[in-house]
């Protein structure tokens, strides 16, 4: 099949991809990208609208390929068509929207068609059913109709689809973007115990500071490139750099940026993301606990 | 001015199935005239369903919606002036963009009002102004924009029917942080210059405490508080209750307030925290 040797940690590799859309030629909506993105990780990759970030998100199963580059995933290349069926049994993804993906009448059915499609035994495809819908929670939804569930439950439901083709990897391209607070809540902590029980690698792909920060690391792009990566302390520690280019960092990473140019918070860390910790650096200086 | 109010209505879906349900119970509520009312809830609180019986496009099955005292629904026949007067820009507006040209689209409202020409152009040119929406866009289909730009023309076309009231259902969902504030500045400055009511429907604690004067809290299809933007934040423990969330920084100095730090807890922008906190350690 053509493999490209690829250290055995690393799930998905893309190499100086370059990418232009078709009908928009000199677009570049990707400029040389290289990233790899090792197995079991869970990686957020941020960024506003045409930053490329989607771009991205589409090259990894080879709903897109890259004008020049390459990208890879276990070792191979998206841009053959015989790789295509292995590549997308391996990388599952959930759109934006979740009234454009659900396609059964049926919950149970819906999440059986990714499945059925890849020729698994239909008692097969019962037990893979059964499972992923308990795992995101919504077993007892799956004789309903999927008209009738919330933006939350049908993106969950979307991801039990993906789930019963036993992914390695699930991209979530905005899936959290047309949801509610409460909504978005219940993708990510799905996704979150899916990465850290049973070590499925996720890429979050979002505008949403405060999901990013619940990743292990943060890509954040910026005009068909990457701008930076690290783990969440270290990317939101760059609020100038972030801000720059029309991104926020979360609240309470933000109000410690602020507070540290007064000298007397200058011994307040960078790049904190968590409301209690924040509030515990604080109330410490407050209090005379701690030397400002 | 226009005064919009709403005095116990009531609305369900699915009368005689299965599924019957009660989207809003009793609700009175009404909305200050010239300032900016944010209505927020959950998924399910019932807050698009009272987006549309604010127009008319939907009837309560009980109470009243009051234009100036006077129930929208007295003389059926007249509901479409109901419509022109109370805009309702709906979610994802840009879906149901169809003209050939941007331009056409959002002249269709004042068309339909049968303006002259000469007003449409001037409407058409004012509401691409404040939407965002900038002279060169006019002429191209409005298949060929981006998303975002879709979203002001959408917006665009109901500011050109000229309303007294203004009804955004969620204007920012689904954009990224710039194409959010984009969109909220240009409602904030339409509603100061031209000193237009408008009603936000949101279930973004942030973006109210920044863009809103007053605000309605649903839950469950009923009114669970209302007042200004700072009475609402103030009663943190029902607002937790309804599941919204408090805005980080009304929670956050609540934490601060439990560590020992006497903190006024009542604030909700970045800024007001952070006077607070120099201020405590000044003493």
């Amino acid at each position: 099949m053509g493999k490209v040797k690829m250290e055995d940690n690393i799930i998905i590799s893309a190499r100086e991809v370059f990418f232009e859309y078709e009908d928009d030629p000199g677009s570049r909506a990707l400029k040389n990208v290289s990233l790899d993105i090792e197995r079991g990780s869970f990686v957020a990759i941020l960024g506003h609208n045409g930053s490329g970030k989607s771009t991205f998100a589409k090259l990894i199963n080879g709903i897109l390929t890259p004008t020049s580059g390459r990208v890879l995933v276990n070792g191979l290349d998206t841009s053959e068509e015989k790789n295509l069926t292995e590549i997308r049994r391996k990388v599952g993804m959930v759109f934006q929207n979740p009234d454009n993906q659900i396609v059964g009448s049926v919950v149970e059915e819906d999440v059986a068609f990714g499945p059925e499609n890849l020729g698994i035994e239909p008692s097969e495809i019962r037990k893979r059913v059964d499972e992923a819908l308990e795992t995101v929670g919504m077993a007892k939804y799956k004789l309903h109709a999927p008209g009738r569930l919330s933006g939350g439950q049908k993106q969950r439901v979307a991801v039990a689809g993906i789930l019963a083709m036993m992914p390695q990897c699930i991209v979530l391209d905005e899936s959290t973007a047309m949801l509610d607070p409460a909504g978005r809540e219940e993708i990510i902590s799905t996704v979150l115990k899916l990465n850290k029980e049973r070590g499925i690698t996720v890429v979050l792909i979002t505008h949403y500071m405060n999901e990013a920060a619940r990743a292990d690391r943060v890509v954040v792009m910026n005009d068909g490139k990457v701008l930076c990566d690290g783990t969440p302390r270290e990317v939101f520690s760059r609020v100038e750099l972030l801000e720059s280019v029309g991104l926020d960092v979360p609240g309470p990473t933000k109000l410690l940026y602020m507070l540290k140019k007064d000298p007397r918070f200058f011994s307040l860390p960078d790049g904190i993301v968590d409301e209690d910790e924040a509030a515990a650096l604080v109330s410490d200086i407050l209090n005379g606990r701690k030397k400002p | 001015m226009t005064e919009l109010r709403l005095e116990e209505v009531s609305y369900k879906y699915g009368i005689g199935t299965p599924f019957e349900k009660d989207a809003l119970d009793s609700v009175s509520c009404s909305f200050t005239p010239g300032r900016i009312t944010g209505i927020i809830g959950h998924t399910g609180s019932g807050k698009s369903t009272l987006a549309q019986l604010l127009n008319g496009l939907n009837k309560p099955h009980s109470g009243r919606v009051l234009i100036d005292g006077r129930d929208i629904w007295e003389d059926k026949g007249s509901i479409i002036n109901v419509r022109f007067r109370v805009g309702l820009v709906f979610q994802y507006p840009e879906y149901q963009l169809f003209e050939e040209t941007v331009y056409a689209d959002i002249a269709f409202g004042p068309k339909n009002m049968r303006k002259s020409d000469a007003e449409i152009d001037a409407l058409v040119k004012s509401a691409a102004e404040f939407a965002g929406v900038s002279e060169e866009l006019l002429q191209k289909s409005p298949f060929e924009l981006s998303g975002g730009q879709k979203r002001r023309v959408a917006i665009a076309g109901v500011m050109a029917m000229d309303p007294d009231i203004i009804v955004f259902d969620e204007p920012a969902a689904g954009l990224d942080p710039g194409g959010r504030e984009a969109i909220f500045k240009g409602i904030k400055d339409y509603q100061r210059k031209k000193g237009k009511t408008v009603i936000i429907i949101s279930h973004s604690m942030e973006d109210m405490a920044k863009y809103a004067d007053e605000l309605v809290v649903l839950k469950d299809g009923r009114v669970l508080c209302s007042g200004s933007v700072a009475e609402v934040f103030g009663k943190s423990e029902l607002i937790r209750s309804s599941g919204l969330g408090l805005p980080w920084v009304t929670s956050f100095m609540n934490k601060l307030s439990t560590l020992g730090v006497e903190v006024d807890c009542g604030v909700y922008t970045a800024e007001d925290a952070y006077q607070q906190i120099i201020s405590r350690i000044k003493e």
